[in-house]
């Protein structure tokens, strides 16, 4: 019985759900690797991986111990976690046990080491460790032991070694055929068809006549799904043709994913005529693994197994005590398989972590309240809670509010002389609107000359004599002096005077795309975010709108830096358009008569970009009619003080900084690291994310929270139905989730989910890097980005109760699904006096309840705080100036 | 006694501090690694500073004549030779030194294994400066090993990876295969003259027999086709190591041995012409290749190579000191360019998006996806090894088969007890 077309293409969905699901670099948008899985629990499916596909699913048991050595995971919380796992922790040979390092055959570094020496995983002790008289006869007591029923088995772990092979050839096929005009010379279009002709061209010297022969009669077949089942999977079953398929799409997971991607997705590449779909890949690889591959090499590793476990009985008796039992140690072994353990270290991890912040929140002091001249919104990006928490410390004028960084508008944006669109809103929001820079475009620019490396013989020849100098010039000075360099390409580079206009003038009904808002949009937009931070009165003299950004040299992530909320691109047209509509006086009429929003006429906003990289923070087409020049001034110096602190706060995090910095150095430290050549790590981005505080500001003013946080302004004094927190959660729930799982699965298993260290990427295609010239494409995050992260679950705090959030979850599947899983942890805080805790375990809230007092400190400013590598503090107090 | 001094500040300090990271081993210690830069920094600018006094200073050339052996009738003696050509040479690798360094610093301060990097970049620096002032055939030989050692070493900088390994190992047979006709050159040297330095006059039979044989020797290293797959395919390890070994020194170093051994091969046309009419196929196959290529580092890789087929066409034609110009500009001019590489995207940005220049997209055929594969030279080199290794798995499986047998059977009775 063979199977279907149908069946062929669930197959093939089944299996790509586990690829990396990444857009090429230019948008480079952070989401949970496993995000087709939410709809079950994070463990079962972490685990699942971990057993089917070798991906990683928890830090190390070192990592672990090391946490519970420098008291981040609490004793008392790890012995409740034991407690309810069946575990009696009196039993002294268990904490020995837990602290030791017994279990180093099932670490994973080990099984990365073994493998990579291409051995077995699973080896008998007794070639391992020399062996002695006594310890022979102990090894045959040991093995002596007969499984008891509760030995749990686990699938063996396949490779297919003989599929490198494929892979070695097919590389730079598809790299070419995927390529968006990196190459000298691309491939141009050839009609549907194309990649299967190019195969044949490419493989001619490899294949004999009668293999290419058949490629030829199989290309004449119209429906590509049919040649793949008649030729390669008749009379196959259908887990065998599961088996292969898996083999094939999991040997070069990158590029199946990138593939598959760019076949559903066309928009996220420039161009249009890129015709190799996952079919057609997998043909290919069928085809050659026909014709080149004579012997299958299929190689075994066994993750957990009986002899293992006698192992580890081995060695605990032989180096530690044998007093015990060998049936009760077999027992116990069992059940405490490595993974077991380390699932209760994480969530013995994740729980002294909430509990710390929890508390700290809890019996924190209110702050009074202010005289405010200026209302600031920032993106609610964790990068800028330092810069808010610092512009507050600096003046008692200053507010601050946290929205989604796109301000509300859903639109394809298209800047000064760029060639096509880009989307300037979150991925999962679908744009509507086409909003386009007008003004004079840059004619010529050194970097044409200087950057190309499309270097055929007789270009590289004229180069080399006329450009050389010049270049080595050049690109040594930026070697030595990077901050400089990028002063003057700043003054070179400078666009000249630009303008956007947002109002939709005529009704353009043939594209697919409005051409601008009208002003009921824009109203409605305003209001949307106005209101949904909790600001509809008492508004500022000036509002200030600040969309982020990052600008670096020599990062091809450069986008994963970027404003995740925009896809990856920089903020700053979002926020000047949102200001201009702010300031337009019609929009304010409709705004005060539809929406019962009064903005007073001397309510100026103005809209600003903040670096999240060199901390430098611009404020664009400021009408200084509007703006009282010495308020101006005033503005200017709070925000330089506060930017040069933020930067002394994140210079504490970076190697080769000296930890006495005064802000004013770190400042340009910041700036030189930005531009520099040779930078691995410009930014730490959102390293350490592991929180989410929905509510109002006071909630978390004058707290340190060492830039953890994502910050969502709601008020819900305003929102008695929870329609706006509603509004508020679909999308911060999703994307802050995403951001903090990626980092997660990156930290935890940096060479599957994550893309191992920058230093040896190599960009190609303008899709993605990879290692060498015929590597897998490597997505998911960089070691440097991950480096100092710690891999726990976001915990969301949300300023509301229970019935609200049930009536959310009800409403909103996605959202459900990630809390009810466990993919995020969810507590909530009572509105009427901010002290009542609930925590959602299991379908319900529970009290939370401060069982052992947390000695939580407090400081002048947040610059006193001692943070840094060695000693992370999680929270803090700052003290009130009056 | 300037040139005595000269040569030590070259060679001594990075042999000594070269064996002092190796005994020191890896550690991951902050301070240390801040002193080893140090050291290595100052390393480097003493070297580039007396080169740049040196050939100012020195008008004439000098000989440095170190005895190695003394016996009643026979003497090694291992000479140095100081003079504008080598000077320079000096200078260019010592300044390419310092820029590597200062490049690596941010690179690779918090890699694992980054005192490797620091030993290995020594040991370089030191054979290639002795490479470049040595005139005996042998002493040449022996730094031109411990280039290639050291190059595949850091090819499999990421060791745990098999792809890394797999080429670095690839690069490596290359560099042997080729070393073998260096190693039979410096025997011929002695049968034609008797001696083992450079500084000969050759006759025209030795003269075209040696410059054959010292020409695949420097066919490896700098990648002159078939051996051309070798340059991208190394570009495995961190990109300062790419950047140092790969596109400057390695592929360099066969245009500094010919610039050396000028008087011996010059005197046959026969040898110039082979020099030139390979160089020049090689100019042509390297230079399409590079245009096809889709990854950045494999294009820059290309196009060096093609480059430096063409200074080898200058040296055939007898252009010596403006090809020692041409491969200083060339060797400044791929490191910017590699150091860039990973901007790439941004200049993307910059250039393409802003319509000032456009893809070049043509109708591939035949020639585009010979060329996408290297022209074929990976398998033709690895069907070249396989024949050449082909007599000894025959020899292999025949002494196994006649006198190893009763051994084997032994030893695989001994694994069974041991299993049991």
């Amino acid at each position: 019985m063979s199977i279907t077309k149908g069946d062929l293409k669930v197959l093939i969905d089944e299996e790509a759900k586990i690829l990396p699901d990444q857009a090429p670099l230019e948008y480079f948008v952070h989401h949970n690797n496993l995000h087709h899985f939410e709809n079950n629990k994070f463990e079962e499916v972490v685990e699942d991986m971990f057993y089917n596909y070798g991906k990683t699913a928890y830090m190390p048991l070192s990592y672990y111990r090391k946490k519970l050595a420098d008291n981040e995971i609490r004793k008392d919380i790890f012995i409740k976690y034991l407690n309810e796992n069946g575990f009696e922790i009196n039993d002294p040979f268990l904490i020995g046990f837990i602290r030791d390092r017994l279990h180093s055959y099932n670490d994973p570094k080990h099984l990365e080491f073994l493998k990579s020496e291409n051995k077995m995983y699973s080896k008998d002790a007794s070639k391992l460790i020399p062996m002695q008289e006594d310890d022979i006869k102990l090894w045959n007591t040991i093995s002596d032991i007969k499984p008891i029923d509760t030995f749990e088995t686990f699938p063996d772990y396949h490779v297919n070694r003989s599929l490198s092979r494929i892979n070695k050839i097919l590389i730079p096929l598809v790299s070419a055929l995927l390529d968006q005009g990196q190459a000298g010379i691309v491939i141009g279009d050839m009609g549907r068809s194309h990649p299967l002709k190019a195969f044949k061209l490419y493989t001619k010297s490899l294949l004999s006549k009668e293999a290419l022969k058949l490629w030829d009669e199989l290309c004449l077949k119209p429906d590509l799904d049919e040649v793949i089942i008649d030729e390669f999977f008749k009379g196959k079953t259908f887990s065998q043709v599961r088996k292969i398929i898996k083999e094939h799409l999991h040997s070069l997971p990158g590029w199946a994913g990138m593939i598959y991607k760019v076949e559903r997705n066309k928009e996220v590449i420039p161009r249009k005529d890129v015709y190799l779909g996952i079919n057609e890949y997998l043909l290919m690889r069928l085809f050659l693994s026909r014709f080149l591959v004579k012997k299958s090499q299929t190689e075994v590793y066994t993750l957990a197994s009986d002899t293992q476990i006698k192992e580890n009985i081995f060695n605990f008796v032989k180096y530690y005590s044998s007093e015990y039992n060998y049936d009760y140690l077999y027992d116990l072994f069992c059940r405490l398989n490595q993974i077991k353990l380390r699932r209760i270290f994480q969530q013995s991890y994740e729980f002294s972590f909430y509990a710390t912040i929890l508390s700290g929140l809890q019996s924190r002091k209110k702050s009074p309240s202010k005289n405010i001249k200026y209302q600031m919104f920032f993106c609610i990006d964790d990068r800028e809670e330092s810069l808010r928490r610092y512009l507050e410390e600096e003046s008692n004028q200053v507010a601050t509010f946290g929205v989604a960084g796109f301000f509300g508008l859903d639109m394809m944006f298209q800047g000064v002389g760029e060639q096509y669109p880009r989307r300037f809103c979150p991925p999962a929001a679908k744009p509507a609107y086409f909003l386009q820079e007008e003004g004079e475009s840059v004619k010529f620019n050194m970097a044409t000359i200087f950057h190309d490396t499309h270097n055929g013989f007789f270009k590289s020849l004229l180069y080399n004599f006329l450009i050389a100098p010049l270049k080595s010039i050049e690109s040594n000075w930026h070697l030595y002096f990077p901050r400089e360099k990028r002063v003057l390409s700043k003054l070179i580079r400078r666009n000249k005077k630009s303008k956007i206009n947002f109002e939709r003038i005529d009704s353009n009904e043939g594209s697919s795309f409005f051409k601008g808002y009208s002003l009921e949009e824009s109203a409605f937009r305003v209001n949307n975010i106005l209101k949904g931070a909790g600001l509809y009165k008492d508004f500022a003299a000036y509002i200030l709108m600040i969309g982020h950004g990052h600008d670096s040299y020599n990062n091809p992530h450069i986008a994963a830096y970027r404003c995740g909320a925009c896809s990856g691109a920089n903020a700053a047209p979002n926020a000047k358009i949102f200001a201009q509509m702010a300031n337009d006086p019609r929009i304010r009429k409709i705004l005060k008569e539809k929406y019962n929003l009064d903005i007073p006429n001397s309510t100026y906003f103005i809209g600003g970009y903040h670096d999240t990289c060199n901390d430098n923070i611009e404020l664009y087409n400021i009408d200084f009619n509007k703006i009282d020049s010495q308020d101006y001034r005033e503005l200017c110096n709070i925000i330089d003080k506060a930017r040069a602190k933020n930067a002394k706060e994140r210079c504490l995090r970076f190697f080769q900084v000296d930890n006495n910095i005064t802000p004013e150095r770190a400042l340009k430290s910041v700036e030189k690291r930005s531009w520099h050549v040779s930078e691995p790590r410009p930014e730490l981005n959102h390293a350490t994310n592991s929180l989410c505080i929905v509510g109002k500001r006071n909630l978390t003013q004058n707290v340190f929270l060492d830039r953890k946080s994502f910050l969502v302004s709601y008020d819900s004094s305003i929102d008695s139905d929870g329609s706006i927190l509603q509004g508020l959660l679909s999308a911060v729930i999703p994307v802050c989730a995403g951001i903090n799982l990626e980092y997660y699965f990156s930290k935890v298993d940096t060479e599957n989910y994550g893309s191992g260290s920058k230093t040896s990427h190599n960009v190609t295609g303008f899709m993605g890097v990879m290692n060498g010239v015929r590597g897998d494409l490597r997505t998911g995050l960089v070691w440097q980005m991950v480096e100092y992260h710690d891999p726990l679950r976001i915990l969301f705090i949300i300023e509301s109760t229970p019935k609200i959030i049930h009536k959310i979850m009800e409403k909103n599947q996605e959202v459900k699904n990630l809390i009810e899983n466990k993919w995020i942890s969810l507590a909530l805080i009572n509105p009427q006096d901010f002290k009542e805790i609930l925590f959602y375990e299991q379908g319900d809230f529970i009290p939370f309840n401060q069982e052992v007092s947390f000695e939580i400190n407090t400081y002048l400013n947040s610059n006193e705080v001692p943070t840094g590598l060695e000693s992370p503090i999680h929270v803090a107090y700052i003290e009130d100036k009056p | 006694m300037m040139e005595n001094i000269y040569l030590f500040i070259l060679f001594i300090p990075p042999v000594v501090f070269a064996f002092t990271l190796f005994i020191w081993g890896m550690d991951n210690n902050k301070r240390h690694e801040d002193f080893k830069a140090l050291l290595c920094r100052m390393i480097y600018f003493a070297q580039f500073y007396t080169s740049l006094v040196a050939l100012f200073t020195f008008h004439e050339s000098y000989k440095f004549v170190f005895k190695f052996v003394s016996l009643t009738h026979y003497h090694y003696e291992l000479m140095f030779l100081i003079n504008k050509y080598n000077m320079s040479m000096a200078l260019i690798f010592s300044a390419l030194f310092i820029l590597v360094e200062k490049l690596s610093f941010n690179y690779l301060h918090a890699e694992e294994e980054h005192t490797k990097f620091y030993g290995l970049k020594l040991f370089l620096n030191v054979s290639t400066m002795l490479f470049v002032f040595s005139t005996n055939i042998d002493f040449l030989f022996f730094n031109w090993e411990v280039v290639g050692l050291s190059s595949a070493l850091l090819i499999s900088y990421f060791y745990r990876r098999n792809q890394a390994v797999e080429h670095s190992l690839f690069a490596y047979s290359i560099y042997r295969f080729c070393d073998a006709a260096f190693l039979f050159s410096a025997l011929l040297l002695f049968y034609f003259h008797h001696t083992e330095s450079i500084l000969i006059e050759p006759t025209s039979l030795s003269s075209t027999i040696l410059g054959i044989l010292f020409f695949i020797a420097i066919m490896g290293k700098s990648g002159i086709y078939p051996f051309s797959s070798w340059l991208p395919l190394a570009l495995e390890g961190p990109t300062p190591s790419s950047n140092l070994y790969y596109m400057t020194i390695s592929t360099h170093l066969g245009i500094v041995f010919l610039i050396k051994t000028q008087s011996i091969w010059s005197y046959s046309i026969f040898a110039k012409t082979l020099i030139i009419l390979v160089s020049m196929i090689n100019l042509f196959i390297t230079a399409y290749c590079a245009k096809v290529q889709s990854t950045v580092k494999a294009t820059i890789a290309y196009s060096a190579l093609s480059q430096v087929s063409l200074i080898i066409i200058e040296i055939g034609f007898g252009f010596y000191s403006f090809a020692l110009l041409h491969m200083g500009l060339h060797i400044f001019y791929r490191f910017s360019q590699m150091a860039n590489s990973p901007s790439i995207i941004d200049h993307h940005n910059l250039i393409e998006k802003l319509s000032l220049k456009k893809i070049n997209s043509q109708k591939a055929g035949p020639l585009y996806y010979l060329a996408l594969q290297g022209f074929m030279s990976e398998v033709m080199v690895l069907k070249l090894f396989k024949f050449l290794l082909m007599p000894f798995i025959f020899l292999d499986i025949l002494e196994n088969k006649l006198f190893h047998h009763h051994e084997i059977e032994k030893v695989n009775l001994k694994i069974k007890e041991a299993e049991k």
